[in-house]
């Protein structure tokens, strides 16, 4: 009976294996290359982290800009950069240095969890200025768990201007605080009802950028050319870490702006009159 | 009398001797000359509701427009938005609420403006008959809660004494520099007939009474009708039909846009069948609608827009008329159509410091595609000579999708759920009662409950504008179906000559459907006053009245008054929108030999009763005198006939309630032709 078993399983064995070499001919190229875990990221650079043992690849969804960056950072051990290294603490230190002075960014750190599918560590920076204004680096300090070391990467970037910016500043009227808010999505904008979500962060000095999370947003999309909105939107509210989730619908496709005002949970006026801007085909 | 075919009939309709080409195709000649055996002939025409239906005979050579002829039927009256395809309305009724065919085949047009209704891709010089029935329960009818009109086109002719005829004319005419020319060529043997009918007209634009000229009235139609009969044996016939329509450069005063294209490509096949007890008859057919808009020829627009829209149709059905006995006529229909719409518009920003800008672009018809199967079952019962009782019943399926994902996300953006095709049941069922009490009074009664679907603007329009009121209008994919309750009476004294007709009508509807403002959407067109939402209203009501007096004044002289009146409000005892005044039309006609002469004077009372949330204002009262001369002669051994008309002869300015936002109509015109037959 056994028998009988293993021979059906050679059998089914076989058959596979067969028709496999079969589509293999059919449409070799495909096929056969793995797909790259970092296909459809940018890749930005690397380095190593010295006294870390790690090299540090940096990943981003597109060429950074200034506004909300999502950053993957992966680790290779240095001994043996095939391997990649998925138990570490990573923290980033972005820096601007415009000669008289020098300021960071906001950020978000990655978990100590990889994602799967790169192995990579997610994280965000929301770069304030491009490159052209002074030299961006972002470092990134590891704490390799294999090793228990540490180290510091520090990789020169450039960060340009997007054709339609993703990042507001101003000063709240009710302090003077310098806040800062980036538009996060839609990342591809469609007629329909989008997702939308922004982040809002003050300065609370040079190097210190923390979220904001008790604003209110109020959201009106408009078409300047044609003089119309659209109905129906959901005014973002605050998720923590400094976003604010809501629903933006667009009834054409074409140049929009999304004014925005901000208030305090209280509804002490912060800021009113801001937009962005938003054109899509 | 006539030289198109060897079976003639006279009917007198309205006032005047027309002829009636009938084809053997009915099988059935009637050599009368009363009214009576109008309706009857008409009956074998129409199923249903005899009384109701009118007729208009077709001269070969009229030199009168399509919607100019179907104006003349009784309960018509036409919107118009310019000097080109007028839309029909039947007693308040319109578009969605009217079932629209061309010999039996579901068109639907392609303007999301309405700029196109079907009656625009027939030409006159090609129909044999237009008819209006106020019955739901017309074979072949769309669903409809208020009736419909067919259009029927000539068919080619058998068996002609002479193989070859044809007919030719030219006219001019000469407020807005009219050109206007059509042909006309049949050939029949016993077994075989092809006939080939061609129509054109251009037209400048036209100056009102007064002298004002108005712009953008201008058009050019091109409209080309093929059709080709085999009879395999004397009982069986096939039928072969193409109809190919272009209209060029119309303007649309009415509205902020033009068409710079209008076209329709109709065909069909049918096959139909004389048996001992009735007919049978099977028709497949389709229909290709392009619809251009444009706005490139105005001034002082904002923003350049595209508006392009398609509807294509598919359909087929099957019509047996069965005389099982002596008592009962029963008439079987199924019927299936399909209609896919689409129409978009993209809009091209000019703000010279945005050179970057791109195009803006959305869809207003989503890809809809609509399925349509129902049943329509009828009989005409012979209570005894006198007395007839017709009861029919249908029921319909439809079931419309949208099949643009684009579609479904925009309505998603202003919170409607179009992911779910949108089905709809529909029953219908009517009754009529025709007694005939002596041998000059008659009467009807008929009773009838309707429902219709919405149509597709009413379902999934996107920001529709509607130059009238000017609001955009949004629809709404979960619509209740519109359902009428109506009722009709009518009594007819008829002695000799002279007859009296009089008809009450009364419409009861619920879940009419109407736009209504919704303050919480944004007009999109630049200057709209904000948008309207398709929704279904509780109630509304229209009733009215027709009278129909002829008779003959002297030998020669034949006189004719007709008066039609309608009046509908809705829940809130508002009155409804585009609801056509009291009309009377006074007809005198002189016939002598062959010269015809007629002079007409149309009164159209005040229109106090304007919806105004739907931008209507009152409309004044007016007059109007046309006068029309008809003449043969013989050349060459041909008949030729000369026409002169004229048309608004006092040069009034004027304009009629449903004329959209005011525009004036034609002042004075005089019309030549000349037309030859061979
Ligand atoms: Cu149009």
């Amino acid at each position: 009976m056994k028998i009988f078993k293993y021979l059906t399983f050679l059998f089914v064995a076989f058959t596979f294996i067969s028709l496999s070499s079969c589509n293999k001919e059919d449409d070799d190229p495909i096929e056969t290359t793995p797909t790259d875990p970092f296909e459809g990221l940018t890749y930005i650079g690397e380095t190593s982290a010295v006294g870390a043992g790690a090299i540090v690849k940096i990943y981003a969804d597109e060429e950074l800009f200034v506004g909300y960056n999502t950053i993957y950072v992966a680790l290779y051990d240095s001994a043996n950069t095939t391997t990649q290294l998925t138990e570490a603490h990573v923290t980033f230190m972005p820096e601007m240095n415009m000669g008289m002075m020098h300021h960071a960014c906001p950020f978000e750190n990655p978990s100590t969890t990889v994602e799967s599918g790169t192995n990579a560590f997610k994280g965000a920076v929301v770069f304030l200025m491009p490159s052209t204004a002074g030299t961006w680096t972002l470092g990134v300090h590891i704490h390799n768990h294999a090793n228990h070391q540490e180290g510091i990467a520090i990789l020169p970037i450039t960060v340009t201007e997007p054709s339609e910016p993703k990042l507001i500043t101003f000063e709240s009227e009710i302090d003077g605080t310098k806040l800062f808010v980036t538009r996060i999505t839609p990342l591809s904008p469609e007629v329909g009802v989008n997702d939308v979500q922004f982040g809002i962060y003050k300065r609370e000095n040079m190097m210190s950028f923390p979220a904001v999370n008790d604003y209110r947003i109020t959201m009106t999309p408009e078409m300047p050319t044609m003089g119309h909105g659209s109905p129906n939107n959901i005014d973002p509210i605050s998720t923590g870490n400094g976003m604010y989730d809501g629903k933006i619908n667009f009834t054409m496709t074409g140049y929009w702006r999304v004014h925005l005002d901000f208030s305090t949970a209280t509804h002490e006026i912060v800021k009113s009159g801001q937009y962005f801007d938003i054109t899509f085909q | 009398m006539n030289t198109f075919t060897n079976k003639t009939i006279v009917l007198i309709v309205g006032l005047f001797i027309q002829s009636y080409v009938i084809s053997q195709e009915t099988a059935k000649v009637i050599n009368n000359d009363s009214l009576k055996n109008a309706i009857d002939l008409n009956s074998m025409v129409i199923f249903g509701d005899t009384l109701e239906v009118e007729l208009k005979k077709m001269d070969p050579t009229s030199d009168l427009r399509t919607d100019e002829l179907v104006q003349e039927l009784e309960g018509v009256s036409m919107i118009r938005r310019g000097n080109y395809a007028a839309e029909p309305t039947f007693r308040g009724m319109s578009s969605g609420q009217l079932s629209v065919t061309i010999d039996g085949m579901k068109i639907f047009g392609a303007c999301t403006d309405k700029m196109d209704p079907v009656s625009s891709y027939v030409s006159s010089n090609n129909l044999e008959s237009v008819s209006v029935s106020s019955n739901s329960n017309h074979s072949s009818q769309g669903s409809n809660v208020g009736g419909g009109f067919d259009f029927q086109t000539k068919g080619p002719q058998f068996n002609a004494k002479k193989k070859l005829t044809g007919s030719a004319g030219i006219g001019y005419q000469t407020n807005g520099n009219g050109r206007l020319a059509n042909f006309n060529l049949n050939y029949g043997d016993s077994a075989w007939a092809v006939n080939l009918n061609a129509n054109y007209q251009k037209f400048d634009s036209y100056t009102a009474g007064g002298g004002e000229e108005i712009r953008y009235t201008q058009f050019e139609k091109v409209n080309f009708a093929l059709s080709a009969s085999w009879m395999i044996s004397t009982t069986e016939i096939v039928k072969a039909q193409l109809i190919y329509d272009d209209a060029y450069h119309v303007g649309y005063p009415a509205l902020p846009m033009d068409v710079s294209f209008a076209g329709g490509r109709i065909y069909s096949l049918s096959y139909k069948k004389y048996i001992k007890s009735g007919t049978l008859s099977i028709k497949a057919y389709g229909n290709n609608i392009t619809h251009i808009m444009d706005d490139t020829k105005r001034e002082f627009v904002p923003i350049h827009m595209d508006m392009p829209g398609k509807s294509d149709t598919y359909g087929a059905f099957l019509n047996a008329k069965l005389r099982l006995n002596r008592k009962h006529t029963l008439t079987l229909n199924p019927d299936y159509y399909y209609n896919v719409s689409f129409a978009d518009m993209t809009m091209y920003p000019n703000d010279p410091t945005r050179p970057e800008e791109p195009s803006m672009y959305m869809i207003t018809w989503p890809d809809v595609r609509r399925h349509s199967g129902s049943l329509l079952l009828s009989d005409k019962f012979k209570i005894n000579t006198s007395s007839s009782l017709t009861y029919s019943g249908k029921m319909e399926y439809v079931t419309s999708e949208i099949f643009s994902d684009f579609g479904i996300r925009q309505l998603e953006a202003i919170g409607k759920d179009g992911s779910q095709p949108s089905n709809y049941v529909l029953g219908n069922v009517a009754i009529l009662y025709q007694k005939e009490m002596s041998d000059s009074w008659s009467l009807f009664g008929q009773g009838g409950y309707a429902e219709r679907q919405p149509t597709v603007s009413e379902g999934f329009g996107f920001y529709l504008f509607n130059s009238m009121d000017g609001y955009d209008y949004i629809g709404d994919p979960s619509l209740n179906k519109e359902k009428a309750i109506k009722g009709s009476l009518g009594v007819n004294w008829s002695k000799n000559q002279t007859r009296v007709e009089g008809k009450v009508y009364h419409y009861q509807f619920q879940d009419y459907i109407i736009g209504v403002v919704d303050s919480t959407f944004d007009g999109m067109t630049i200057g709209s006053n904000g948008v309207k939402v398709y929704e279904n209203i509780p109630a509304a009501s229209i009733s009215g009245f027709e009278i129909n007096f002829m008779a003959p004044l002297f030998k020669k002289l034949k006189f004719q008054n007709a008066t039609q009146f309608s009046y509908g409000i809705d829940h809130h005892k508002d009155p409804l929108q585009m609801i056509p005044p009291l009309q009377n039309t006074t007809k005198l006609g002189y016939i002598h030999n062959d010269l015809e002469f007629r002079v007409e004077a149309v009164l159209t009372a005040l229109q106090n009763n304007p919806r105004t949330n739907a931008g209507e204002t009152p409309t004044p009262a007016y007059g109007l005198l046309n006068l029309h001369m008809q003449s043969p002669f013989t050349l060459f051994s041909h008949t030729w006939s000369t026409s002169v008309r004229i048309n608004n002869i006092l040069d009034t300015n004027y304009w009629d309630h449903l004329d959209w936002n005011s525009i004036p109509r034609p002042g004075r015109s005089f019309v030549f032709k000349v037309s030859m037959t061979f």
